[in-house]
């Protein structure tokens, strides 16, 4: 068992009268990929955004490596969670490589210098997210795939330990899901970053994700690896509709369906 | 709210409403001596006459134009989904006031006959502005205000031109622009009636369609709303009802955005009741305002017009309204279009195109109809002259321009600029208190007033903008309400007609004539300063376009940033307001120049837009100089009216 990175207890959210998340316990440990399922107004995207600090919970606990993330400065919680939203803003009149060059703040900060490193590592998260013939465009002028992929970029070029990320794959069609979260995934794997992915398919959690957090109305329902989340009984809790499950013909990973 | 406590305060401002007009009628004539009705003019003597044909009818009118100007409030909010439209935020009760000026102007004999014509076409012309504008950007209500702001502001800058230019005609008509109710017969209340009834009976007509309208142009649609004629019909009643008021009473701003908010306040959600009670609304609020008005003038010496009046509750009630403004839904992103980016030798162009415009400045010269280059004695005995007032230009321009861009990456909008940022409408109102105040007030009281106007509006806006949540296009709302404020209080004290109302003129005109060598050279280092602190800010302001959340993510100190950036303009914007006045559209255009030649980079845009200000400035100077000589323009009026035909043109039609 690795170490744990996040901590989670009893954290609870309310926006006005509606209370969103009824205290939730999670624990997240270093390296692996969590997948956060659930039916609409579970609480995911809430949940997301306690962790991302983009907002304060209302009541409960988090740390990061053992300190509470309102201890954090600013650009040291940065360079270990990178948060990408639902919606990325546009970037108007930037180019690819201006964007990703952005993620470089919370290291060189308002008025240090941009370094060579911080130059290696734009150039590096360019490549590695298969980018360099877009380098110079503005993003403007991209596809919504591509346009994802840059943003992933720049969260490479911040050098994070985290990257939480709030339904990548929403506006794309299925070749470029699949080729966000194998990315993700394997970049995961060659890093150590530990990665949370809101989804809303399962079957494509249970196929990139190393382990499944199940949601349903602000409380953590399940979690556990694919293998466990994905049967029957198990996504009738989760989802409320009948679920069935086979194996898939040749990964024999499990495949859930709609009855 | 329960149906008792709904009626107990209708009771009490209905009270209120009665007892204020019982008393000041009472206290100007006893009950027993009034006359009898039916009135007949010939068995009064002249107390009665007044009471029944000017205290009553004012009473009337009162009711009436407050009933009208609810309605309209009503319709321009249904109709453009947007809690704060109203026929003074848009610029419609601008665009009426404009025509009479020009009409009173180059065809007084129009005047006479069709004063209500002659406003409806100033008011329809407004009005078609604003909608233009804000067609393409789907009507979002942060852009209808701002459009409506800007039309407002030119309407006003070519008035208080006009005015200043023909003062002893126009004077009267400045006190008509303050909304004086005072009748002297029962006609106008009678004109009142009827297009009030007219337009209350075409509007509950659509209140149907109307409500539809409420789930979003789309989804009307698709329902089976012809989405264009109903907002077309539903604006033109609108229009025709507040060019009405306007042609009779003058400018009463702010009751019709008052008065829907009052009757939801109290909790009325259906259409048809709040069409009605945003009438009875209107028709309360401002009979009660004139009730006040009235016994102000009977205790004290002081008579303000009751526009003047009305308008004093819209800063604030602006300000109460903001946050009932839903999160401007940003229409889906404009088609990707490659912004043509320009090379390094686009710095050394506009290097060559700054010096040509000094060249031009300090070189050229009109005697009589001869333009000329000037030569080297002349040049000599001008230069004293000449250099701190273009020095003082060039900085002015830069330094609008340089916070125009800081202000429109700081809310990624690109209608953010200095006027609309409310720091000048607060030197204004710190003019005005210095005005007021001081029996006979020094320069350097007013410009103590002005500067301490220009601070506390600067903290407060800062105070605003601490709130951790704000979402940016609140900033510009409440500069927008500042501003809105500010020119409510120079109206009313225009309205009041006296010596203060030409220093008033004058300062809204800008004094560039004034300038001094001293003030030039400050002005010019608080220029390299700006534009170093701008620099150091480059960080910031590159990401802060990106918005909130990614300004989290990535660490950026957002409140920091904030404030430095907001502190920095409001100096910046301050100073460069006490030369210019409180409007030019520099602080706009130079960041929209420097954007389209292709600065787009955040250190370019700094620059270019410092230099492109500096530059506009310099010809604005050079054209108000020249253009009537010997006369001279005022700087800041001229710019404006330079600059506003070229921002209609970007907003509207550039595709």
């Amino acid at each position: 068992m690795s170490a744990i990175f996040l901590d989670l207890s009893a954290v609870t959210y309310s926006a006005g009268q509606k209370h969103i998340l009824h205290g939730i316990d999670l624990t997240l440990e270093a390296g692996r990929v969590y997948g956060l399922v659930g039916p609409n107004g579970s609480g995911k995207s809430s949940l997301m955004k306690i962790i991302a600090r983009q907002v304060a919970p209302s009541g409960g606990r988090v740390e990061l490596e053992g300190k509470p993330v309102s201890e954090w400065a600013g650009r040291a919680f940065a360079r270990q969670v990178a948060y990408m939203p639902q919606f990325t803003p546009d970037a108007d009149g930037m180019t690819v490589r201006e964007l990703v060059a952005l993620g470089r703040f919370p290291w060189h900060g308002t008025l240090g210098r941009f370094t060579r490193t911080d130059a290696d590592m734009v150039e590096r998260a360019i490549a590695r997210s298969e980018l360099d013939a877009f380098a110079n465009r503005p993003v403007a002028t991209m596809s919504g795939g591509e346009k994802q992929r840059a943003w992933i970029a720049m969260m490479l070029a911040q050098d994070a330990k985290c990257l939480l990320l709030d339904e990548p794959t929403s506006a794309l069609d299925l070749s470029h899901q699949a080729s966000v979260l194998s990315l993700v995934h394997t970049l995961s794997q060659e890093r150590g970053l530990t990665v949370v992915i809101v989804l809303h398919d399962i079957n494509l959690a249970s196929r990139y994700c190393d382990e499944i957090i199940a949601m349903n109305s602000g409380r953590i329902v399940a979690k556990g690896a694919p293998a466990e989340i994905m049967n029957t009984g198990m996504l009738r809790r989760i989802f409320g509709v009948e679920i069935g499950v086979f194996s898939h013909p040749h990964t024999r990973q499990p495949v859930g369906y709609l009855m | 709210m329960s149906y008792p406590a709904r009626y107990a305060i209708l009771a009490v401002a209905l009270l209120l409403a009665c007892g204020l007009q019982i008393h000041n009628a009472t206290s100007f004539l006893s009950f027993s001596a009034w006359p009898a009705w039916p009135f007949d003019p010939g068995a009064m003597n002249t107390d009665q006459v007044i009471l029944a044909y000017a205290v009553l009818p004012r009473a009337v009118v009162a009711i009436l134009a407050g009933a009208a100007l609810g309605l309209t409030g009503f319709l321009f909010q249904q109709v453009l989904r947007n809690p704060i439209a109203d026929a003074s935020t848009l610029g419609i009760s601008a665009g009426a006031q404009l025509a009479i000026v020009v009409a009173t102007l180059f065809m007084p004999s129009l005047i006479d006959g069709s004063r209500e014509m002659v406003t409806l076409l100033g008011a329809a012309a407004a009005t078609a502005i604003v909608f233009c504008l804000g067609w393409k950007r789907n009507f979002e209500p942060v852009t209808m205000i701002i459009s409506g702001l800007l039309v407002g502001i030119t309407a006003g800058a070519v008035s208080a031109a006009l005015t200043l230019a023909q003062g002893e005609y126009l004077m009267s008509l400045v006190t008509w622009n303050g909304g004086a109710l005072s009748q002297q017969d029962w006609s106008t209340a009678g004109r009142l009636a009827i297009e009030f009834a007219l337009a209350l009976g075409v509007s509950a007509l659509l209140v149907r369609p109307l409500h539809l309208l409420n789930l979003g142009d789309t989804a009307a649609s698709s329902l089976g709303v012809s989405v264009v004629s109903i907002r077309l019909a539903v604006s033109a009643i609108g229009v025709f009802v507040a060019a009405g008021v306007s042609a009779k009473l003058g400018m009463i701003g702010f009751v019709g955005l008052a008065a829907p908010h009052l009757a939801r306040a109290v909790g009325i959600r259906h259409q048809l009741p709040a069409l009605v009670a945003s009438a009875l609304a209107g028709a309360l609020l401002l009979w009660i305002c004139d009730g006040v008005v009235q016994f102000v003038a009977q205790t004290s010496a002081e008579q303000f017009p009751t526009g003047a009046v009305t308008a004093l509750i819209g800063g604030p009630l602006l300000l109460w309204l903001l946050p009932k403004i839903r999160h401007a839904q940003r229409p889906a992103s404009a088609p990707p279009y490659e912004i043509r980016r320009a090379p390094r030798k686009g710095f050394l162009l506009l290097a060559v195109l700054v010096g040509a415009s000094i060249v031009v400045s300090l070189f050229v010269g009109r005697t009589e109809e001869i333009w000329r280059w000037l030569s080297l004695a002349e040049f000599d005995q001008l230069l004293p002259m000449r250099w701190p007032r273009l020095l003082a230009a060039c900085a002015a321009g830069g330094l609008l321009a340089l916070s125009g861009a800081m202000l429109q990456r700081l809310t990624s909008n690109a209608m953010a600029s200095p006027e609309v940022l409310g720091v000048s409408g607060g030197a204004g109102i710190g003019f005005a208190a210095a005005l007021t105040l001081a029996a006979s007030p020094t320069q350097w009281q007013l410009l103590a007033g002005a500067g301490f106007g220009a601070a506390v509006a600067t903290l407060l806006v800062l105070a605003y903008a601490q709130r951790r949540h704000l979402e940016p296009d609140r900033l510009l709302l409440a500069g927008v309400a500042a501003s809105s404020l500010s020119s409510a209080i120079l109206g009313a004290l225009l309205a009041v007609g006296d010596q203060r109302a030409w220093q008033i003129l004058n300062w809204l005109g800008g004094s560039a004539a004034t300038v001094t060598a001293s003030s030039a050279i400050s002005l010019a280092a608080l220029g390299v300063v700006t534009i170093a602190i701008a620099l150091a800010f480059v960080r910031w302001l590159t990401l802060l376009p990106l918005g909130y959340t990614t300004n989290v993510a990535l660490g950026m100190p957002q409140r920091t940033a904030r404030i430095g950036i907001i502190a920095c303009a409001a100096l910046a914007t301050g100073s460069a307001s006490l030369l210019v006045g409180p409007l030019s559209f520099v602080g706009l255009m130079g960041p929209h120049l420097a954007r389209q030649a292709g600065f787009v980079r955040t250190r370019e845009h700094l620059f270019a837009s410092f230099a492109l200000g500096a530059m506009l400035m310099l010809l604005a100077d050079f054209g108000s100089r020249n253009l009537a000589f010997p006369y001279e323009l005022p700087l800041g009026l001229f710019a404006a009216l330079v600059g506003a035909p070229y921002l209609v043109w970007q907003i509207g039609w550039r595709k």
